[in-house]
């Protein structure tokens, strides 16, 4: 039998990784560098184009799933924790969730890069943090700060965290998920619940924080605030009997932050 | 690289769905299970405790292979996202006037 060495992929498995044979295609793909999280239609286009078999999706839920498999099999064998994460997974084999864990980890190196090298910008902390990727496509800013935040103070993704403050983080990507959606269906009006949840979630997280002991305790403040003015102002159409058709960004450039 | 590849498969190819249940079977049955390549293999259907067992092996190979960076990453594509355009420039308008 011929010794089958590392670079030997099943050619049986249907849902495994499919690689072209020439390994010399593998390194030119590998050289051109990372595609980051947030890809312009272009680029989508040209990837698939390239390489349909290795364009992947990974859901608000299924990044969740992830991250808290990792949270909680943390002291097992990586492989134990793979498999057992893909097990939970409908859609991934374990080749997908290792790659996945992977890349994650290269990018949480390269983030740690950029803030050595300067101060950090929210472009790229919604570029290059995996972490965030849930929420990389949501206009919610002070999300993003929330989760940065902690990262940074822990090393270690949502450590600390409470389960309720999980459990309304979880709510506001399915809400903001469902926003997304509700933009390219042109249904605006429904949004205005979702932003109302999504904004009392985050007013509750922030409190929540602010009682918490230890390191979170001396956290500096956030940056970035929610203008309740606005929100209120906005979100209290809800009530009124007229129809809101206007589409809440417009109604956001009639109120200029100060 | 295939030929050998396919040369050491003695029998038939998996499918997604036996490849599905076969990684699901590993989660159930851990490492310090006993009978752990029988029950495996009971649980797959179609396959003999040797044929999951040298599956198991590719695994793990694939694995080390993917930790020591030989394996390209796929193009992720961000969750939920569209190619509408016009969703694009207006998450691009709402940060910016977040950031003012």
């Amino acid at each position: 039998m011929i010794p089958m060495d590392n670079h030997c992929l099943p050619s049986t498995s249907t849902t495994g990784l499919v690689f072209p044979t020439n390994y010399g295609v593998n390194a030119i793909n590998a050289s051109s560098g990372f595609h980051p999280a947030v890809d312009a239609s272009g680029s989508v286009a040209a990837g698939v184009k390239q390489e349909a078999a290795l364009v992947m999706d990974w859901s608000v839920e299924e990044q969740y799933v992830l991250e808290n498999g990792l949270a909680k099999l943390k002291d097992e064998p990586k492989i134990s924790k793979y498999v057992k994460i893909a097990a939970t997974l409908p859609d991934k084999t374990v080749r997908d969730v290792a790659l996945r864990c992977r890349w994650m980890t290269r990018k949480r190196r390269k983030r740690e890069d950029n803030n050595a090298a300067k101060n950090i910008s929210t472009r790229k902390v919604v570029d290059t943090s995996p972490e965030l990727n849930m929420l990389s496509n949501v206009p919610q800013q002070n999300a993003l700060y929330v989760l940065n935040n902690m990262c940074h103070s822990t090393r270690t993704p949502f450590e600390g965290l409470s389960d309720a403050v999980m459990d309304l983080l979880q709510q506001n990507a399915q809400a903001f998920s469902q926003i997304s959606y509700n933009l390219s269906a042109c249904k605006l009006q429904d949004n205005i619940s979702l932003f109302h949840q999504a904004r009392n979630n985050i007013s509750a997280i922030l409190t929540d924080m602010k009682e918490m002991p230890g390191i979170m305790s001396r956290m500096p403040a956030l940056p970035v605030s929610i203008n309740d003015d606005l929100a209120s102002n906005l979100l209290s159409s809800t009530t009124q009997p007229i129809s809101y058709n206007i589409p809440p960004s417009i109604h956001l450039k009639q109120e200029p932050r100060s | 690289m295939a030929s050998s590849s396919m040369s050491s498969q003695s029998s038939g190819s998996w499918t997604a769905k036996q490849n599905k249940a076969f990684e699901q079977a590993l989660a159930t049955y851990d490492q310090d299970t006993p009978n752990r390549w029988q029950n495996v293999a009971k649980v797959v259907g179609g396959k003999t405790t040797e044929e999951v067992k040298r599956h198991y092996e590719l695994l793990v190979q694939d694995i080390n292979s993917i930790e020591n960076g030989h394996v390209p990453f796929p193009n992720y594509r961000t969750s939920g996202g569209c190619t509408n355009g016009r969703l694009s420039q207006e998450e691009k308008r709402m940060r910016n006037m977040r950031l003012q």
